[in-house]
């Protein structure tokens, strides 16, 4: 009787004491989330101010070039640079187009299981190359602005484009003839069947979409170094 | 009295026992959810602290960025434009700009992929674009199929028996070349790797050659192609 009281007594006190250090511990992690969830935020809001900032004075820089340019009489020159950074994509484009958001669906139906109600990298790449087929203009991918060099490519539960990666959800934008575009879109067979088998689609028409400029405009010297052997022509 | 005494006395062992019993057990289990616990919040915080990286690598880049366009700006602002260095720079931009855009013939180290057609089937889109975005993603600088420079709008389309790139039908029972400058090898192992998309094109009985070369040379876009002609729209 006595060692089982003994025993009691050891188990309510050890008790206790886990209680106190789990609290300790829990206490703890919870503020080292709070810590760094504040940096994060911090450089997020970085993130966001010095891109605002880059815009600026990204602008500032193509007035005072068409400037120095028209001034010195070379406006044809200017007119060539603008055309070049266009099709390069280099510069934003707005205008009537396509916005398609795809997303998983995941539901507990062994009806649609997990790999085939997810989106692959192939599903985005179908909706950019339709969007091709339908002559869009410029076309982006989260933002992503989809140039000569741009991959789609499945990186583990992200897909990346120009190097970075991306999670779900994705959003594919365009500039083009909206009602071409969409019609084809709907009528695609594979993404019907995409469809059918419980990813989440969805599509509108818009009259007004920009498409950003390529993130990488000012540092475009890693995409074209090993092509060496150029001309200009 | 004895036999009350002992009935007494195992009913409060049994009693002992029984909370002995419950307490050992809600030890083990605060146990447990408290390591739950303990390893939720450490998966969270390890993610937070990932993209935390991510997030300041990409600053580290945008304030580079920024030093370098400030600097840029300052200099065309207090210089004369004449004769110095600002015209050289643009002069620079507008050829980088030409090149990344596919206007203008390129060559470099790279690799011929050779799709070879039968006489019993053709050869279908969805092969032409998982061959060159396999080739985007291994990381080539220019592309071009059947001659067609791939640049950001190049459509590759099935119409009929025909296959349409850059606005040009090609029949779709003929031989289709792509070529990509980049690393070599990168391109070769991109195309061959297990499971990538050479196993893909011979499941569906695409025969395909590969050969490597030193001196690939890739067209500029074609004056007339859609990318031009869209380009009349601002």
């Amino acid at each position: 009787m006595f060692i089982i009281m003994l025993f009691l007594g050891l188990i309510i006190s050890i008790q206790v004491k886990a209680i106190e250090l789990n609290k300790q511990k829990t206490e703890s992690a919870k503020s080292d989330i709070a810590y760094y969830t504040n940096l994060l935020n911090i450089e997020k809001e970085y993130t966001v101010k010095t891109t605002a900032e880059l815009e600026v004075l990204r602008e500032k820089k193509n007035e005072l070039l068409e400037k120095a340019l028209i001034d010195s009489g070379y406006t044809t020159m200017f007119e060539t640079l603008q055309k070049i950074n266009r099709i390069a994509g280099f510069t934003e484009v707005s205008g009537t187009g396509v916005k398609v958001i795809l997303d998983d669906q995941l539901v507990d139906d062994p009806r649609y299981p997990a790999l085939t109600s997810a989106i692959h990298d192939s599903d985005i790449r179908q909706v950019v190359d339709i969007m091709r087929s339908g002559g869009a203009i410029a076309i982006a991918v989260n933002g992503e602005r989809v140039v000569s060099t741009s991959e789609l490519t499945c990186n583990g539960p992200t897909v990346q484009i120009n190097k970075r990666k991306y999670p779900v959800p994705y959003v594919i934008t365009c500039v083009g003839d909206p009602v071409k575009i969409s019609t084809l879109l709907s009528n695609d067979y594979y993404l019907n069947g995409r469809i059918l088998s419980n990813i989440d689609f969805k599509m509108e028409l818009s009259d007004s979409i920009t498409i950003p400029a390529f993130s990488d405009y000012d540092k475009i010297n890693q995409y074209i170094d090993a092509l060496k052997g150029d001309k200009v022509s | 009295m004895k036999r009350s005494r002992n009935l007494l006395g195992s009913i409060s062992l049994l009693i002992v026992c029984v909370v002995l019993g419950v307490l050992v057990s809600l030890q083990l289990k605060s146990v447990n959810s408290a390591q739950n616990l303990q390893l939720n919040a450490n998966k969270r915080l390890e993610e937070i602290q990932n993209e935390l990286i991510q997030q300041t690598r990409i600053n580290r880049d945008l304030a580079d960025r920024y030093a370098e366009l400030k600097n840029y700006v300052e200099t065309v602002e207090n210089q004369t434009f004449e004769a110095d260095d600002a015209f050289q720079r643009i002069m620079e931009e507008k050829r980088n700009a030409e090149i990344f855009a596919g206007l203008t013939e390129v060559s470099g180290s790279g690799v011929v992929i050779t799709i070879l057609a039968g006489t019993d089937f053709f050869v279908r889109d969805s092969d032409l674009r998982s061959v060159v975005n396999e080739l985007r993603a291994a990381g080539a600088q220019a592309i071009s199929v059947n001659e067609e420079r791939m640049v950001a709008t190049s459509e590759i389309r099935e119409a009929g028996p025909y296959i349409v790139i850059n606005g040009k039908q090609f029949p779709s029972n003929a031989q289709f070349e792509i070529k990509g400058i980049a690393r070599a090898e990168d391109l070769e192992r991109a195309m061959l790797m297990v499971s990538g998309i050479g196993e893909q094109l011979e499941l569906y009985n695409i025969e395909f050659e590969i050969v490597k070369s030193e001196k690939v040379t890739i067209p500029r876009l074609r004056e007339d192609s859609p990318a031009y002609r869209y380009d009349m729209i601002k």
